[in-house]
């Protein structure tokens, strides 16, 4: 038998079978003597946050080794089955969800498309990802949003620049609001992808897509003022988009600005009632 | 036997299969191979949390991220979620309904939904509350599991009006319930030191079955907690490889030109001076573009290499603080180097944690010389 060092025991073997014990004294783990060329402290005892991990100072650091002065708990056969048992159950579960969770944020693909109705039940509503963050090219054109309102006797407002109100939200400030970044942007975008250029909603989605920006519109004018006395009966809205010029574009050269002007949208029917929250199921 | 092996005869009691001490001593300090190796690796996944500091760090940072982003929308709470929100809570209904949801997902999507606004309010107080209480890591597992909710609470509320920070928190915030995040740095383990030192007499070893249903369910959590542990980081690498791997497709990107385009973005211009200048220098702008690029594919595997990956974390870094200084997104920017934070050994923040004591203590000691000056000088 080979005499064994005790300095020299395999870092990857536990000092112990309990863990939690870095609120207590603490033995030291000779393990991290091979990795940190350390001396170990065995007798010294940590009252303090200072747990034997202090030792420890690999990637993998562990938790405290077990109190010297602790029983150790030996596991009988079933209890040992049993752990077997879960560490089974929870390895499985992890694999899938990390199978999941990769196939969720890749590209759609052959085993993706394949068993897409088991992966939207894992991952819908929370585990959904999107990374596609400025890729795989970043937006290059600049939108600039426009509304104004009528009212019931047909008098019509002037243009409000919703865009302009955002901008002048977002300069200087080193942490612009979700409502700024995001609710008028998000919802002149979520519109286009749901919603034909010319027509109406087709889907359920298109028509919640619709109702968001017409309701985000009229709250925004509501908000900067539409220049209306009374009730606005209906919305229009007038989105110019602009090309970010390319690098060393002259401005004489520059692309032209396209504009889009969406018909009047009743706000009784496309945006709802701005009081309807009472209709929840 | 001698009496410094006692650790290995554990081992091979909890495994029930005994190491030979010359097969130990054979593979020497570089580990035990093969069915030795997995059943070490076995023996060290169901009794050591690994990185108890680190998963503290993780509740406090994305418990105060979520904090300030709740006291930072304070104002406009009415207008992203109240019961006259844009997106109207009967319009969250009717979405969630149409999603073919069970039941069950449909409530937890519709939480926060409600057009009673003294619900809403109260409801919006009671999340703050809650990111304090996780914060401080009193209760950790049960506040865990409302920090959950809540973060999951406001998304379902509201999914359009969300970014890739929420994205990533929403995530996280789910992992945290599994992770044993109250350990360190939190007052549950205040209360455990208290009782520890209040506890002079030895409490008796619990004997028989009772032990050993602890035991059984203690190793059970901690595997969890590592399970979850290993899931935040997967999570990281995820989220770089996905964004690199698309970023490589796009012709900008490639071209070099791609943050040119993002910094003229009016929505995400808060300093037009700073991203103009940056904008204007191409090289640098191309050059920065490819190193993301490479960085952000290249995350996953530099892990596997000391050097590379602090390389590397310092690069993600500096492209975080840049994102949220020049694009104006601070809390995407936590959120992601929170996450990163999870690749820091413990090591880091045991030194961070003595350096913080010894800041705090030697400010102590300035105060004291003061007072003890002041009288002498009147």
């Amino acid at each position: 038998v080979v005499n064994v060092d005790p300095e020299n025991v395999p870092a990857a073997i536990p000092a112990g079978p309990l863990d939690g014990a870095d609120e207590r004294s603490v033995e030291g783990r000779r393990g991290d003597v091979a990795e940190s060329g350390r001396p170990s402290r065995d007798d010294v005892t940590w009252y303090d946050e200072e747990p034997a991990a202090d030792e420890s100072w690999s990637d993998a650091a562990a938790d405290g080794a077990p109190p010297a002065d602790e029983q150790q708990v030996v596991l009988s056969r079933w209890a040992r089955l049993t752990l077997a048992g879960v560490t089974v159950v929870i390895g499985l579960a992890l694999a899938v969800h990390l199978l999941a969770m990769f196939l969720g944020a890749a590209p759609a693909n052959t085993l993706s498309q394949r068993y897409q109705k088991q992966l939207t039940t894992w991952t819908e509503p929370w585990l959904e990802q999107n990374w596609k963050l400025f890729a795989p090219n970043p937006v290059s054109e600049n939108v600039t949003i426009q509304a104004r309102g009528r009212l019931v006797t047909g008098f019509v407002g002037p243009w409000v620049n919703l865009s302009a109100a955002d901008d002048a939200d977002t300069l200087h400030n080193p942490m612009p609001d979700h409502e700024t970044q995001n609710q008028l942007r998000n919802a002149w975008f979520d519109y286009l992808d749901d919603v034909p250029t010319s027509g109406d909603p087709t889907t359920l989605d298109g028509t919640l897509m619709r109702q968001q920006l017409c309701r985000v519109t009229l709250d925004r004018l509501d908000r900067l003022g539409s220049h209306l006395s009374g009730r606005i009966d209906a919305i229009m809205l007038q989105v110019t988009t602009t090309p970010v010029p390319a690098p060393g574009t002259k401005p004489s050269a520059a692309p032209r600005p396209s504009v889009q002007t969406l018909p009047w949208w009743p706000t009784a029917t496309t945006c709802g009632s701005t009081t309807d929250g009472t209709g929840a199921q | 036997v001698v009496a410094n092996r006692d650790d290995l005869r554990v081992d091979d009691r909890r495994n029930g299969r005994p190491v030979s001490a010359t097969t130990t001593a054979r593979a020497g300090a570089r580990g035990p191979r093969g069915l030795g190796a997995l059943s070490a690796w076995y023996g060290f996944v169901t009794t050591r949390r690994v990185s108890p500091h680190g998963t503290a760090a993780l509740r406090i940072g994305y418990g105060l991220v979520y904090f300030v982003y709740l006291l930072h929308e304070f104002p406009e709470r009415e207008r992203l979620w109240g019961p006259d929100a844009a997106w109207s809570p009967a319009m969250d209904h009717t979405f969630a309904a149409s999603a073919g949801w069970p039941g069950w997902v449909r409530a937890w999507y519709t939480l926060f939904a409600t057009s009673n606004g003294a619900r809403f309010e109260t409801t919006y107080i009671a999340s703050l509350l809650v990111c304090v209480i996780f914060v401080a890591g009193f209760r950790t597992r049960l506040t865990s599991v409302l920090f959950m909710l809540v973060v999951t609470g406001f998304q379902g509320r509201d999914v359009f009006i969300t970014d890739g920070g929420d994205n990533v928190l929403v995530i996280m915030a789910i992992y945290l319930v599994f992770i044993d995040s109250g350990r360190h740095w939190s007052l549950d383990a205040r209360r455990a030191r208290l009782r520890a030192a209040r506890e002079t007499r030895r409490v008796p070893p619990r004997e028989g079955s009772l032990a050993e249903w602890l035991e059984l369910r203690r190793r059970a959590v901690t595997l969890l907690h590592n399970a979850a542990v290993l899931a935040v980081a997967f999570q990281m690498c995820l989220i770089y490889g996905a964004a690199g791997l698309y970023k490589v497709q796009g012709s900008m990107w490639q071209q070099g030109t791609a943050l040119y385009y993002t910094l003229h973005l009016t929505w995400f211009r808060p300093w037009p001076g700073l991203s103009d200048w940056f904008a204007s220098h191409g090289v640098v702008i191309a050059i920065v573009a490819y190193v993301t690029v490479f960085v952000q594919i290249g995350f996953a595997f530099a892990l596997f290499n000391r050097v590379l990956k602090y390389a590397f974390l310092v690069v993600l870094l500096g492209m975080h603080v840049a994102i949220a200084v020049l694009l104006g997104l601070p809390l995407f920017s936590a959120a992601m180097v929170i996450g990163d934070s999870v690749f820091l050994p413990e090591r880091f923040w045991l030194t961070a944690a003595r350096l913080a004591r010894r800041v705090i203590a030697g400010r102590v000691a300035d105060r004291s010389t003061e007072h003890a000056a002041t009288p002498a000088r009147a």
